[in-house]
Formats: C-alpha cells, sequence, structure tokens
C-alpha cells in the first residue's frame, strides 16, 4: 500500500513539475514574442532616424537652410586676396 | 438493475460510436480545425537592405508604409465611402467608386500611404476598408546620383541602375510562415526567419559631398553654356573607386514616374559619345611609348588645312610649325592626324584597347562597351579621324579610366561602385578590392605627358580649368556629332568636353566633364574647363589638399 501511494505520489510530482516547465516555456515564449517584436519597431524607428539624419544633413539641405536662415553666401570675386605669390 | 446495466451499456456505446466518429471519421476535418485555432499564417513582408555611400550615409532605405485596401463585398454605402476616401486622398471619388462597385474581392484603394492619410481613414471608420504595412523605398538625397541609383517598382523589385543590378543581393523576398498563437489569438513566440540568404547592404566608393559638388558645378555649368545635357564622372585614379557619377537633367526617384524615361539613363556608362581632342593624349601617349615622336620633334601643320583623300582636316587657327607638345597644347587636328598616319592603325588600335575603348569597364552596372571598329577596316581617313577623336564612340565611364592610366604612372585600372556588401542578418561582409590592370604606358612616358598635360591647363586651351595654387593638369575636346539622318556630322550639334587631373602632382582624381549641344559655346575649355575649375576648388577644401606656395585670403583677413 505505503508503495502504491508513493507511486501515486512520484506521478503527481512528475506531472507538477512538467506542468510548472511548459508554464515557464511559455512564458518565455511571450517574453521572446515580445522582446522580437520590440526589437522589430527599434529596428523600424532606427530606419526612421537614419532617414531623418540623412534628409537633414543632405549637403543641398545645408547650403539651403545656409543661405535661408543665417545669411551665409559664398565668397565674390572682389572679396578674395591671394597673397604670398612665389613660383 | 438488468435495465440499469443495459442503458450504462447503450450509454458506454453511444460514446464508443461519437469517439469513433469523431476520431477516426472526422478526425482530418477536426484536425484541420484545431491548427486553424493553434496557428497562424503570417507574412513577413520583402525587405531590401540599404545603399549608403563610402562613409556611411544612408542613400536608399525601405521602410515600412501603411497601403489601403477594401474588401468591395463588405463596404455598404458605396456612394458615401468613396466621398469621405476622396477628400483624404485627393482623388477623384468616381476612382474610388468603380473600385468599390469590382466584383473583386480584394482591390487597393492607395499602396504606400502617408501615415497622416493611413490616420484620417482609420478616424472614418469604414466597414470593408483597412490597410496592410508594405515596405516602400526612400531616397533621401532626392535627385542626387539617382541615373546611377535607379529605382524600385510598387513591389519592392529593382528596376533601373543599381537596385536593378544589384536587386538579388539587395532584395529579400516575402516570406509566408506558420506560427503558434494562444487563445485570445495572441501570437507566441515568433520564430526564426527562415535563411533566404538576403538582405544584403551596399556600401559604395562614392562620396555623397563629392557628387554633391559635381552635381551642383555641373548642373550651373548646363545652365550656362545652355546644353541640353550634362554629364561627369569622378574617379580615383590609383583604385579605380567611382567617387561620383553624374547625368543631368536626373530625376526625384522618390517618384520617378513623374519624369520622362530618357531621364532615367546613366549616361556616364550608357551614353555614346564621339570623345573628339581629349582623344589625343593617347595618341601622342603611345607615339612617345613606341619612340615614333619626340616631345620636342616639330611637324609642320599646313597652314590650317590639310587634305587627305577626299577629306580636308582643318584647325580652328592656321598653324605652321608645332612642337608634339604643342600639338597637345593647342589641340591641332592637323598634328594629331600626322602622327596617326606615323602611328600606323594596327597599333594605335591596340594602344587603344589597352586604354580600355571598345570594351566593357566591368563596373558592374549596365553599361556600353563603346564602338572602336578594328584596323583592318580602317582607311586613310578613318585613322586620321581617329587620331583627333571622330569616328569611334565611347563612354564618359571609358574616358575616365583612360585617362586614369595617365595619372596612376601607366596602369589600366578596373572602376568599380560598390565597394562593400554586408549582410543584414549577421554582418557578413563580400568587399571588393582595386584590381591591378595591365600596364599600357611606362612612368616615364605618363611623366612627360603629364608635364605635357599641365601646359594646356597653364597654356593652352584649358586655361579656363587652372586652379591658383594647384597644379592642374587636363585636355580639352569639341567633337562634332554625326547626324543620322544627313549621313554626315553635323555643324550645329557638338559635344564639348573637358578631362581633368586634380592635383597633376599626386593625383586625387580624374574628372570628366562632358556638355551635350551647349549653346553658348561650342568649345570645352570655353565650357566645360570652367566646370572642372569650379569642381576643383571645392574638392581641394573638401579633401584638405595642400597649396602650392600661395595662400588666398578673404577681405577681411580670414584664409580661404
Amino acid at each position: 500500500m505505503r508503495a502504491v501511494l508513493f507511486g501515486l505520489l512520484l506521478i503527481l510530482s512528475g506531472l507538477l513539475l512538467l506542468t510548472v516547465v511548459r508554464i515557464k516555456a511559455l512564458h518565455l515564449k511571450y517574453e521572446i514574442s515580445g522582446l522580437q517584436q520590440e526589437k522589430g519597431e527599434l529596428m523600424r524607428r532606427k530606419k526612421e532616424l537614419e532617414l531623418e539624419l540623412a534628409l537633414l544633413t543632405s549637403p543641398a539641405e545645408i547650403e539651403r537652410r545656409a543661405k535661408a536662415e543665417l545669411g551665409m553666401r559664398y565668397p565674390r570675386a572682389h572679396e578674395v586676396i591671394v597673397i604670398g605669390v612665389e613660383r | 438493475m438488468i435495465l440499469m446495466g443495459v442503458g450504462v451499456l447503450a450509454l458506454l456505446c453511444l460514446f464508443e460510436v461519437r469517439a469513433f466518429y469523431l476520431q477516426t471519421l472526422s478526425r482530418d476535418r477536426f484536425l484541420q480545425r484545431a491548427k486553424r485555432q493553434y496557428y497562424a499564417r503570417v507574412v513577413i513582408p520583402s525587405k531590401r537592405g540599404r545603399i549608403m555611400d563610402r562613409e556611411g550615409r544612408v542613400m536608399a532605405v525601405s521602410l515600412l508604409v501603411p497601403s489601403l485596401y477594401a474588401v468591395p463585398f463588405e463596404v455598404t454605402d458605396k456612394g458615401r465611402a468613396a466621398r469621405l476616401l476622396s477628400e483624404v486622398l485627393q482623388v477623384s471619388p468616381s476612382a474610388i467608386e468603380g473600385k468599390l462597385s469590382s466584383n473583386r474581392h480584394f482591390v487597393w484603394i492607395k499602396r504606400h500611404a502617408s501615415p497622416q492619410e493611413f490616420e484620417k481613414v482609420r478616424e472614418l471608420g469604414i466597414r470593408g476598408i483597412d490597410a496592410v504595412k508594405e515596405p516602400k523605398r526612400f531616397y533621401p538625397y532626392r535627385e542626387l546620383a539617382s541615373p546611377l541609383l535607379g529605382f524600385v517598382g510598387v513591389d519592392h523589385q529593382g528596376l533601373e541602375g543599381l537596385e536593378r543590378a544589384y536587386d538579388k543581393w539587395l532584395r529579400a523576398p516575402a516570406v509566408e510562415m506558420v506560427m503558434e498563437r494562444d487563445a485570445l489569438g495572441r501570437l507566441i513566440s515568433l520564430p526564426l526567419e527562415p535563411d533566404t540568404g538576403g538582405p544584403w547592404d551596399l556600401r559604395l566608393t562614392l562620396d555623397v559631398r563629392v557628387q554633391y559638388i559635381l552635381e551642383k558645378e555641373l548642373e550651373r555649368g548646363m545652365i550656362e553654356a545652355q546644353a541640353k545635357r550634362a554629364v561627369g564622372v569622378i574617379i580615383d585614379p590609383f583604385t579605380g573607386e567611382i567617387l561620383a557619377m553624374a547625368s543631368l537633367p536626373s530625376f526625384n526617384p522618390n517618384c520617378f514616374s513623374q519624369y520622362p524615361p530618357e531621364r532615367w539613363k546613366n549616361l556616364c556608362t550608357m551614353g555614346l559619345f564621339e570623345p573628339g581632342s581629349v582623344l589625343k593624349p593617347f595618341l601622342i601617349g603611345a607615339a612617345l611609348q613606341e619612340g615614333i615622336v619626340g616631345r620636342n620633334d616639330v611637324l609642320f601643320c599646313e597652314g590650317g588645312r590639310y587634305h587627305v583623300g577626299p577629306v580636308t582636316v582643318r584647325d580652328v587657327k592656321a598653324y605652321e610649325w608645332l612642337t608634339v607638345e604643342e600639338i597637345l597644347q593647342f589641340s591641332s587636328n592637323i598634328g594629331a592626324a600626322k602622327v596617326a598616319r606615323a602611328m600606323g592603325a594596327y597599333r594605335y588600335y591596340r594602344y587603344l584597347r589597352a586604354f580600355g575603348f571598345g570594351r566593357a569597364t566591368g563596373v558592374g552596372v549596365p553599361e556600353e562597351e563603346g564602338i572602336l571598329r578594328p584596323p583592318r577596316n580602317w582607311t586613310l581617313v578613318d585613322l586620321v579621324t581617329l587620331g583627333f577623336g571622330q569616328g569611334m564612340v565611347c563612354t564618359p565611364l571609358q574616358l575616365a579610366v583612360a585617362y586614369s592610366v595617365i595619372a596612376n604612372g601607366g596602369v589600366r585600372v578596373n572602376p568599380y561602385v560598390v565597394k562593400e556588401m554586408v549582410r543584414v542578418r549577421d554582418g557578413k561582409r563580400r568587399a571588393s578590392f582595386p584590381q591591378p590592370g595591365q600596364r599600357v604606358l611606362s612612368r616615364e612616358t605618363c611623366r612627360v605627358l603629364m608635364e605635357m598635360l599641365e601646359r594646356v591647363v597653364a597654356e593652352g586651351t584649358g586655361k579656363k580649368a587652372s586652379l591658383e595654387g594647384y597644379p592642374v593638369a587636363g585636355k580639352t575636346g569639341t567633337s562634332q556629332k554625326y547626324d543620322p539622318e544627313e549621313g554626315r556630322y553635323s555643324r550645329e550639334r557638338f559635344v564639348a568636353s573637358f578631362v581633368g587631373i586634380l592635383p597633376s602632382r599626386r593625383p586625387r582624381a580624374v574628372v570628366v566633364i562632358m556638355l551635350d549641344e551647349p549653346k553658348r559655346s561650342i568649345y570645352g575649355g570655353e565650357v566645360a574647363a570652367p566646370i572642372f575649375k569650379g569642381i576643383a576648388r571645392e574638392l581641394v577644401q573638401y579633401w584638405g589638399l595642400p597649396r602650392r606656395g600661395k595662400m588666398t585670403l578673404l577681405a577681411d583677413g580670414r584664409s580661404l
């Protein structure tokens, strides 16, 4: 009788362990799924930022803003002096 | 008791029959139903690698954007839906109503909608209208290098330029996958994506800043010269790396369909031009190499008119006696014709081939080989006209490669535009390295030739390319265009060109400038050389090249 009870206890323990392991695995799967989605979202955001960076740092854009917002321009011919000419 | 026993037995039998029905007869049907409940089909959209310049600046990137679609039979009030959608999407209501009235189960309303449009449509809450995320290609530098980059179609496939040539590397196709889901329909753990190989990012040899300088100056020069088209190439003469490549007028690849298809063509590799006088240095170089002429040998230039069979070769000015060096300096056609005669057809052809004319460069994008007929078909007229660059056609890139031979001390380089490919998944790299090519001229011949080309810029036809403080070598060119309708060379249509080497001591770049059908002046020295100067002036500042013995200050005392 004791042996039967011990056997049943063993089986129940095994089943309990199996259930705990399966639940843990399921939680891990949810966690991985969440992290993968987060990674995908971050990758997408990174690409958007790269695009924005390229748009803002394009030479044409910098030149346009330097002229329009800072009033900059290229020096005119008479504003350039050549000194120390030697052959 | 017996009755109860029979009842239990009957119940058990009923259970058995039901179990048999479920487990055996309807097994497949229920298995399918269970699978549908446990698993979901998920489509991972096609991916496309980025295209970057040599410094890692992103020139082309794909992002997921919403595409709006309709399930027509679910849309109840089609007229109202069409009216509401047309206000948001700026499309005629009749066009949308036509789509909504179709018998199909699925119709696109607008592919690649903007996030604002998507939000507004979502707020409308029209039943039967929904969106999926689709990849869309963005080109942040807009027109910059667009004929080289090319573009992709609405289904993300490469249609032109590098996008097409490297499509199999850049593109990873859409993948449909089966994934586990829970009772609430949430996906449980995204599986690892299958190894489809790609996509790969492309890292080019191009430099966005150099490209911008080239395009800005080229466009300015094209407008000033009232030219039909303009082409420019900048190449590193030692490695063959293409630093910039422009073909104007170009297009914005973000909305390529709004431009005529002829603008999509990369004229640097696909445009064929008769080189004209920019070919003369190769003739003179070959003749010096073969010992046919010496630098200071004197040739009689016939006072400006030289009869060869039925044709008369003319010079712009009536020259009498010119040294070989002066033939280049003043770009004498008659002098070049005489050197070509002395050279002979077979020898001259062999050199032209060695410089890379009449053969593909292997740059990795669609290109023309040019036309250089074999010498057995040449007449004397063909030989002398080839002496000054008429009677053959080449691409601007072939010219850049040929001048690189002179600039690097005599070796032909193999040009390339893709510096490296990096696999997105694991960072695996496939790099391109400079491939040493065939020696064409000796170092000594190149040194002499470079000095001659320096004089072309300092004192000859290329004066407008000279840059204060920096030694520059180069050659001007003006070629007549062949008119196939009239069957002869046109007297109105010309190609003006200039090829420069910057600086001529320890060169950093070979720059090819070609203007197609300029109106203000037809001469390369007048319209193409100043473009080179503008480019060179900015490049020396960008690269920080040291000046030679001079200092330029701004009027207020700051150095430039």
